[in-house]
């Protein structure tokens, strides 16, 4: 059993009268610690394959399972635990609370699974000092740089150790030097941490840092390869 | 809890917007505090104006009398029952009267009427029928042959101030009541029923004509708010039990005049409706800015979802963004609306042109809004649910959000 199990999936949207075909029968499998990139032209389906694999969104065909639990079957309660649980994400665009600190932000998902405000608080900072922003606990996302607002979202999707940190063009908004930090941020948690990513990109250097590199054309996968890391630092 | 946190942070976020649908909210509350104790308060002074026109707050009567209106249903010895009245300290004036049937005439024409007596000094202080003199004076204290008449009966009779008043009627004891006066003054209430009938003299001569010696048919009783009534016939009903006064009947104006209560609360009533539509209409408004804070938040309920968020919990945050922004529009309302009742409650508010209309009635023209913990928590029921109501569609709409979607939405 690997971590994560897509088979023959297939997901079409309905847009007004027409159907789009995102994905057209897609099969991968991740198993615990990679650190893959998915890569693809605009429009290829990165977005779907990891909102699906989040379980955002449902699959039209096929199945998808996240360490042995298949999303399809699934209630919507149940999926939003999974999310809970399982799954840490990072958006292109941070996404973070915008009225929550960056400590708070941090604390949210915590605070969703209901562990106790001491331990929250302590595991938080802990995470913020491991991302480098102990100094900004206390700053709201509208008064950090995109860096540090991408380094809150990777600190919040980590902090309560999901199965898999799924990020959808986490460096899509930053320039090259402050992604490549992020980056490197994120190749050493997988490591020190043997934490689990699948990121998506279409940025040649950001691809360079993945140990798997999947290609995705018109929704279908067109290379799968394991490679060398540029190493972290 | 967070959900609370984030709910309150949110409104500090587009100030413009909540600082609306507070005003809205805060708005309506005050409208509702303010107008309910303006009709709280013209209600006092209608019932102010009845009591002191005739009725006073309560009247003491023998069993019987306010059914039958027998003259021979008395109260007996009425100064006995003064000490009673004198120990309650709500009991600020009352008067004894009697209410004799007879006939009056002045030459060759002859009107059915009623014959008040009165103790001029005591009547002074109790009713308004000082005020309603529109020619000639009212009676001293000791003039025993004066009558005052009421304007419509003068009018018929084509009787003038000195003129010589002949009236005849039955004694309590069944023999002939027989007598003159002479007319010192003409009232006018502007209650059709008085000013029709009524001629006013000394009581002692009214009983020493009618055969009611040391007796009254009534004795009147003003207190210094009607809000003490029930009390007060409730402490008066006791004294008299405890010095074995029988036969003796205590009613509140609204048991001589159950017309007026009846008309104040329908009037209630119908007001209560209208400001529940009033609020509804504004509500709409309100229901709008809510639903607006609801699609600014739409992408970020998407991010609180793919977090792993309930979607009844973002259902519940967005109700108590809502909730909160509510309630403090009704907090504030309800200062505002207290002080402005407040402010008007000590000055008055007079009804405008009405002031000469008003006085010739004897009526005070000036309403002072009575604000009391039913008119707040009315006014905060109705906007309380209204506004609650309100905010279930956004919240409703917010626990169908598909995280997708919302985050997509930016
Ligand atoms: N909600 C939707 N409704 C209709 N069509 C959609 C929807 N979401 C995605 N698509 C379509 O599905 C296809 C795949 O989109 P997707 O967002 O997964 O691509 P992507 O590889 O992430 O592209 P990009 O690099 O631009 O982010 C595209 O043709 C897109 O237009
Ligand atoms: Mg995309």
């Amino acid at each position: 059993m690997s971590l994560i199990e897509v088979h023959n999936v297939i997901k079409n949207y309905i847009d007004g009268k027409n159907t789009v075909e995102a994905l057209r029968g897609v099969d991968i499998k991740i198993e615990t610690g990679e650190f893959t990139a998915i890569a693809g032209p605009s429009g290829s389906g990165k977005t779907t394959l990891l909102n699906l694999i989040g379980g955002l969104d449902t699959v039209t065909s096929g199945t998808i399972k996240v360490d042995d639990v298949e999303l399809s079957a699934v209630s919507i309660r149940r999926l939003s635990e999974m999310r809970l649980h399982k799954i840490g994400f990072v958006f292109q665009s941070y996404n973070l609370m915008p009225v929550l600190s960056a400590l708070e932000n941090v604390e949210f998902t915590m605070m969703l699974q209901s562990v106790p405000k001491r331990e929250r608080t302590r595991r938080a900072k802990e995470i913020l000092d491991k991302v480098g922003l102990s100094e900004h606990a206390h700053r709201r996302p509208p008064a950090l740089s995109g860096g540090q607002q991408q380094r809150v979202a990777v600190a919040r999707a980590i902090v309560s150790g999901p199965a898999v940190v799924l990020a959808d063009e986490p460096t899509a908004n930053l320039d090259s030097g402050t992604g490549a930090k992020l980056l490197d941020l994120m190749r050493t948690l997988n490591k020190t941490e043997n934490m689990t990513f699948i990121f998506s990109t279409h940025d040649p250097m950001v691809m360079d840092y993945a140990t798997r590199l999947i290609q995705l054309h018109d929704g279908a996968v067109r290379s799968d390869e394991m490679k060398n890391s540029k190493t972290a630092g | 809890m967070t959900i609370v946190l984030i709910a309150w942070r949110n409104i500090g976020r587009n100030r413009r917007r909540s600082i609306l649908s507070i005003a809205a909210v805060a708005g309506a509350m005050a409208l509702l505090v303010f107008m309910m104790a303006f009709q709280k308060g013209s209600y006092l002074s209608m019932i102010n104006t009845t009591v002191h026109a005739h009725s006073g707050h309560i009247q003491l009567q023998r069993t019987g009398y306010f059914k039958d209106g027998d003259l021979a249903l008395k109260l007996d010895n009425p100064e006995a029952l003064s000490p009673i009245l004198r120990s309650i300290k709500e009991i600020v004036a009352f008067a004894p009267r009697i209410n004799a049937p007879a006939l009056v005439s002045k030459d060759a024409k002859t009107f059915g009427s009623l014959i008040w007596g009165i103790d001029p000094v005591a009547e002074a202080n109790t009713s308004t029928l000082t005020k309603v003199i529109k020619k000639g004076k009212y009676l001293s204290a000791e003039d025993k042959t004066g009558a005052l008449l009421s304007d419509l009966l003068a009018k018929n009779l084509n009787a003038d101030i000195g003129d010589e008043i002949v009236f005849i009627g039955q004694g309590a004891d069944g023999s002939m009541a027989a007598g003159k006066l002479f007319v010192r003054g003409i009232f006018k209430f502007g209650i059709n029923e008085i000013d029709r009938v009524v001629m006013a003299a000394h009581i002692e001569t009214i009983q020493e004509i009618f055969s009611l010696q040391d007796s009254a048919s009534e004795i009147a009783v003003i207190l210094d708010s009607d809000s003490a009534r029930p009390l007060v016939i409730d402490s008066l009903k006791q004294r008299l039990a405890e010095r074995s006064f029988d036969n003796i009947t205590v009613l509140g104006w609204n048991d001589i005049s159950p017309e007026i209560e009846q008309s104040i609360e329908i009037d209630w009533k119908t007001g209560l409706i209208m400001y529940a539509v009033l609020v509804l209409v504004v509500g709409f408004g309100i229901a709008n800015t809510f639903f607006m804070a609801f699609m600014e938040r739409i992408h970020e309920y998407g991010i609180l979802l793919s977090l792993g968020m309930k979607s009844l919990t973002v259902s519940l945050m967005t109700y108590i963004e809502s909730a909160l922004l509510s309630a403090i529009g009704i907090a504030l309302g309800a200062v505002v609306g207290i002080a402005v009742t407040e402010y008007f409650a000590k000055k008055g508010l007079t009804i405008p042109d009405a002031e000469d209309l008003f006085a010739e009635y004897g009526m005070d023209p000036v309403v002072y809004p009575a604000l009391s913990a039913e008119v707040l928590v009315i006014a905060t029921a109705i906007v309380g649910i209204i506004t609650a109501a309100m905010a279930l569609y956004p919240a409703w709409k917010a626990g169908r959000l598909e995280p997708v979607k919302a985050l997509r939405r930016i």
